[in-house]
């Protein structure tokens, strides 16, 4: 878990779209409306399309990650994590 | 010892390799070479563990290895590319690869590397060497390299091919790379990959028989 930052620079577009998804959420949540099962759904799905994405066109810092002894389950369960991550904790602060 | 066996790999319809063989022990190292295309990269990337071939059987030291072998812990692989990533600094880097610092001003002697400075500003051809030494300086036992020669310097091709002498005393090499001259001086077993099989090559002419290079280029 050491390797945690190496990941989150891996996927740093993809966390600049988390973000940006979960600050729709906020916005729409405080005008009164609920788009918290788009947000959901866009964030299981954009991992996995991330990763697939990346290993089949840039093999750059995948290589490096592989040469830590990172495993593709272990790199696909931290992208989940930390683009699932924030609407849970909103979630929590807003109820 | 590093054995391969029964390699097979399709694209689509298209087998690429069939069966292939290699072995490659403590103390030497091994070259594989063939022709554009041929399946050279695919080979070092389905023994790395980040290609999935249709048929493979990988053996460390007499043990079946089940899992990819990059999960073992115990190989790294220079890819063709350049693979550090460019907001991480060379003192990182030393740490995460376990190479000293020592070592790497002893190797870098010439060059004016800061340890601070990052693999992105760095140029084409020290990135690269940066990242040549590290992989094999670094204490896995199976080391897998893809073009290690390619952009770099002829000074520093040298440098790099007395230190795969100095580092194969422990570890086991594999090299591929175009510059065959290369790979034939350094190497201590050489294998052509040539129709999608494996040939271990005992004399040099024999790479003119199997039509690799012009008769007479030797």
């Amino acid at each position: 878990m050491k390797y945690i930052t190496y990941v989150f620079f891996y996927a740093r577009e993809l966390l600049v779209l988390s973000i940006f998804l979960t600050v729709m959420y906020v916005v729409c949540h405080l005008s009164g409306l609920s788009i918290l099962p788009f947000v959901i759904v866009a964030k299981l799905i954009l991992p996995m399309v991330f990763f697939i994405t990346k290993k089949m066109n840039d093999h750059s810092t995948l290589y490096f990650l592989y040469n830590l002894g990172m495993r593709n389950r272990t790199i696909l369960l931290l992208l989940y994590f930390f683009t699932t991550v924030d609407v849970f904790l909103l979630q929590f602060i807003l109820s | 010892m590093l054995e391969v066996d029964n390699i097979e790999k399709y694209y689509g319809s298209v087998q690429i390799l069939y069966g292939v063989y290699l072995k490659a022990e403590e103390g030497e190292i091994t070259g594989i070479l063939g022709s554009n295309g041929c399946g050279k990269s695919t080979l070092l990337k389905i023994i790395f563990g980040s290609l999935k071939s249709k048929y493979k059987l990988i053996k460390v030291d007499g043990t079946v290895i089940r899992q990819k072998l990059y999960a073992t812990g115990i190989v790294k692989y220079l890819p063709q590319h350049n693979f550090i990533p460019e907001f991480l600094s060379i003192r990182k880097a030393l740490q995460l690869y376990d190479v000293s610092e020592t070592d790497f001003h002893d190797f870098f002697v010439e060059e004016n590397f800061n340890l601070s400075q990052k693999f992105g500003n760095l140029s084409g051809g020290q990135r690269r060497i940066a990242e040549v030494f590290l992989t094999l300086k670094t204490p896995s036992r199976i080391i897998l390299l893809d073009e290690p020669f390619s952009h770099i310097s002829p000074v520093q091709v040298e440098a790099i091919k007395q230190l795969m002498q100095v580092e194969k005393q422990h570890k086991m090499i594999v090299i591929t790379d175009h510059l065959y001259r290369e790979i034939t001086e350094v190497s201590d077993v050489i294998y052509l990959i040539k129709n999608g099989s494996s040939k271990r090559i005992e004399k040099l002419t024999e790479l003119e028989d199997y039509k690799y290079i012009s008769v007479g280029s030797l």
